[in-house]
């Protein structure tokens, strides 16, 4: 089933256009990535799917229906983590995830099962009683979470759910996201991070200018650029010949030797036999690495500037 | 329309008010203090709003010998210095002449049951004319006055109760300023409530609570219902805190009909909770809103309309000044003024609570709501 699918949605601010013909799908049971450098349009475009913001033209369908300020049967199954911390810092933590997950119709004793659940899952339920403003950063992030997920909804859309916080919590946070989505949840993860996204996402939307510039499978991104990808290997004794040899193995398409480290710029895999002619020519390995075709390098190739410009 | 939610938000704010309760206990104390100093110390200077010349009306129904000594005695030189004595028809209305202002005393001398008697009305803080028929009334064996065919002390009081303003006999009885002041006061000091209604609006604005509450399956009427009948009950709660604390503790006479003063208090936390809720979405700022609401609610409404002078005179500011019409109806309620008064005051206070509801609706939908 198609949850998300946006037509042609175009949103100005004044004579800028935020929102440049967007057409977006997203099928039940993704975890999808909005992947695109600050300004892109992602929280644009997440405000105007879920009506937070109105848009000027094109079509906005969830669940298959059309999405509107008032299709309160759409709304009860949306789950959203806005990018800024969205919750009252002076009330208990428990209370901020109640009182959300009241407005979606929970009481008396479902509720307070729900609230618990959300709270568990996201680790905070030891510290439910302390107020928000208490706690740390990525404690923030993570009642944000909570806040979203305690109605369990079946669309989750998270924008940037990680911002500044250390990578224990954000592996935290990356494992619940999984844990969300094989509960059946789909799910709409944005970021400027293209490692998170590239780890957690099995679809990618890759934005720029307020528009969608690529959008598949990671694969797929990648074969956009090249299928090659570089062989790294640092020797102790380098023969010479090796080049040669090397060379001539099927699919390489360049091997040079740069400080004591042999570089092999390949096609397919055929890393084995390049293992196995160093092998015979006695050098001795130190370490290998394969340096893979990344979104980094989808997006440079696509707009001609990094994510972090 | 309405829906489980709006309780649930109905609830929340509630509890969310009074959680940040010193905010209404500074109020409770800061406006019991300002009754305390108005009414009693500030009396003397201000002698609430009225000339200190008596201005007295004489109605003159007695055919009878003693008319001339009670005439003779409203004409001693002293007497003049300080009373300014016209005689009046036999069919005027007391009521309104001393509502609108053109009298502070009225004598009502007249024949009733085989008894001389005279009635005095006054809404002079000190009268002069009321305590000499007091005096005489307890003094004069040859003559029976009656007040109102009944002459203890006791019932005296109780008769001026009744009348506008609870009077100040001169020997005892609290003083009128508390009285008066108590219910001015209160009106005035509550506006600074309506930053609760502010806090309603700007709230999900400064704590970016808006993205969560806009798509949550909840209409927007609902959300602006729940808090504005959550926030319309909790001042009206303190005002009644308020009401009942100047009674006990500074003795403020609430004499009056309950319901008509309960209605006074819902319909004043409406418009003061409409106050606020209009400043928040204009200035889109806490601290601007609250100068809107401290200049129009604490000073143009009470200041600058009448609304601070015990009688019943009118400028422009009057209509749409809420503490004018409810000072009109509480006073006429507490001291046994006219129904007409209650009546007309009622349904401005509910005219300007509709216009402001209007207002309040125009900007709300007008407003487009982009702030992601
Ligand atoms: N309320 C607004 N008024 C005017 N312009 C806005 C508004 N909100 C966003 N914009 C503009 O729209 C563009 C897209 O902004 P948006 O917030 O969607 O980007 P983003 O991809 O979420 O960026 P980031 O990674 O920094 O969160 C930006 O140029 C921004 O300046
Ligand atoms: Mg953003």
């Amino acid at each position: 089933m198609v949850v998300v699918k946006t037509q042609n949605l175009v949103k100005r601010y004044g004579d800028l256009l935020a929102l440049d013909n967007v057409n977006f799908d997203i099928e039940e049971g993704q975890i999808v990535g909005l992947l695109g450098p600050n300004g892109a349009g992602k929280s644009t475009l997440i405000s105007c799917i879920t009506s937070i913001s109105s848009y000027d033209s094109g079509s906005v369908e969830i669940f298959g229906k059309e999405m509107k300020q008032k299709a309160y049967d759409i709304k009860k199954d949306i789950g959203i983590v806005p990018q800024d911390l969205s919750f009252y810092p002076n009330m208990s933590a428990y209370g901020n995830v109640k009182f959300f997950s009241s407005l979606y119709g929970f009481k008396g004793k479902k509720l307070e099962e729900q609230v618990k659940k959300a709270l568990e899952f996201v680790g905070l339920w030891e510290k439910r009683k302390q107020k928000p403003k208490k706690y740390s950063g990525g404690m923030k992030r993570r009642l944000n979470i909570a806040c979203a997920i305690a109605h369990s909804p079946k669309l989750v859309i998270m924008d940037e759910p990680t911002v500044g916080i250390d990578p224990q919590s954000r592996n935290h946070i990356l494992d619940s996201i999984r844990t969300l989505n094989r509960q059946g949840a789909t799910i709409i993860y944005t970021s400027h991070y293209m490692e998170e996204v590239e780890t957690l996402c099995s679809h990618i939307n890759i934005m720029d200018n307020g528009r969608i510039i690529a959008s598949g499978t990671k694969a797929q991104l990648k074969n956009m650029v090249s299928d090659e990808s570089t062989l790294e290997i640092e020797l102790e004794n380098i023969a010479f010949n090796i080049i040669d040899k090397i060379k001539k193995i099927d699919g390489v398409v360049e091997a040079y030797i740069d400080n004591n480290r042999l570089l092999v710029v390949l096609r397919g895999k055929n890393i084995d036999e390049i293992l196995l002619a160093i092998n015979e020519s006695k050098g001795s390995i130190v370490s290998v690495n394969m340096k893979k075709c990344t979104l980094e390098d989808v997006f440079f190739s696509l707009t001609g500037r990094t994510l972090r410009d | 329309m309405f829906t489980i939610f709006m309780f649930t938000i109905f609830m929340f704010t509630i509890k969310n008010n009074f959680k940040a309760f010193w905010i209404p206990l500074s109020i409770i104390a800061t406006t019991l203090i300002v009754i305390f100093l108005l009414g009693s110390i500030l009396e003397n200077m201000q002698k609430t709003g009225v000339n200190s010349k008596e201005r007295v009306g004489i109605i003159n129904e007695m055919n009878h010998p003693y008319k001339d000594e009670f005439d003779k005695m409203f004409e001693g030189n002293e007497l003049k210095k300080i009373l300014e004595i016209t005689c009046l028809n036999e069919n005027e209305d007391v009521q309104l002449l001393l509502e609108e202002g053109k009298f502070h005393t009225i004598i009502e001398a007249y024949y009733l049951d085989g008894k001389n008697s005279i009635n005095v009305s006054t809404v002079y803080p000190e009268s002069y004319v009321l305590a000499i028929a007091t005096n005489f009334t307890q003094t004069a064996n040859t003559v029976t006055m009656v007040m109102q065919n009944q002459g203890d002390m006791n019932t005296l009081e109780k008769q001026y109760n009744n009348k506008i303003l609870k009077t100040k006999i001169l020997e005892k009885g609290n003083p009128i300023g508390l009285d008066y002041y108590g219910v001015v006061s209160m009106l005035q000091m509550i506006a600074i409530l309506g930053i609760i209604a502010v806090y309603a609006i700007l709230d999900d604005k400064t704590k970016n609570i808006f993205p969560r509450i806009k798509t949550a399956p909840i209409s927007n009427f609902n959300i602006i219902a729940g808090r504005t009948i959550a926030n319309v009950l909790y001042i009206t709660f303190i005002l009644v805190v308020i009401a009942t604390l100047a009674s006990l503790i500074l003795g403020v006479n609430w004499n009056g009909n309950y319901l008509v003063i309960l209605t006074v208090f819902i319909l004043f936390s409406f418009i003061i909770t409409l106050l606020g809720m209009i400043s928040a979405q204009l200035t889109k700022s806490v601290t601007a809103s609250l100068g809107v609401i401290m200049g129009i609610g604490s000073v143009l409404w009470p200041k600058y309309s009448g609304a601070f002078s015990p009688f019943i005179k009118s400028t422009i500011m009057s209509y749409v000044s809420p503490n004018f019409h409810a000072k009109n109806v509480l006073f006429a309620t507490i001291y046994g003024g006219s129904t007409k008064t209650i009546f007309e005051g009622l349904v401005f206070l509910f005219i300007i609570a509709i216009v402001m509801m209007s207002i309040f609706t125009i900007i709300e939908r007008s407003k487009i709501n982009d702030s992601i």
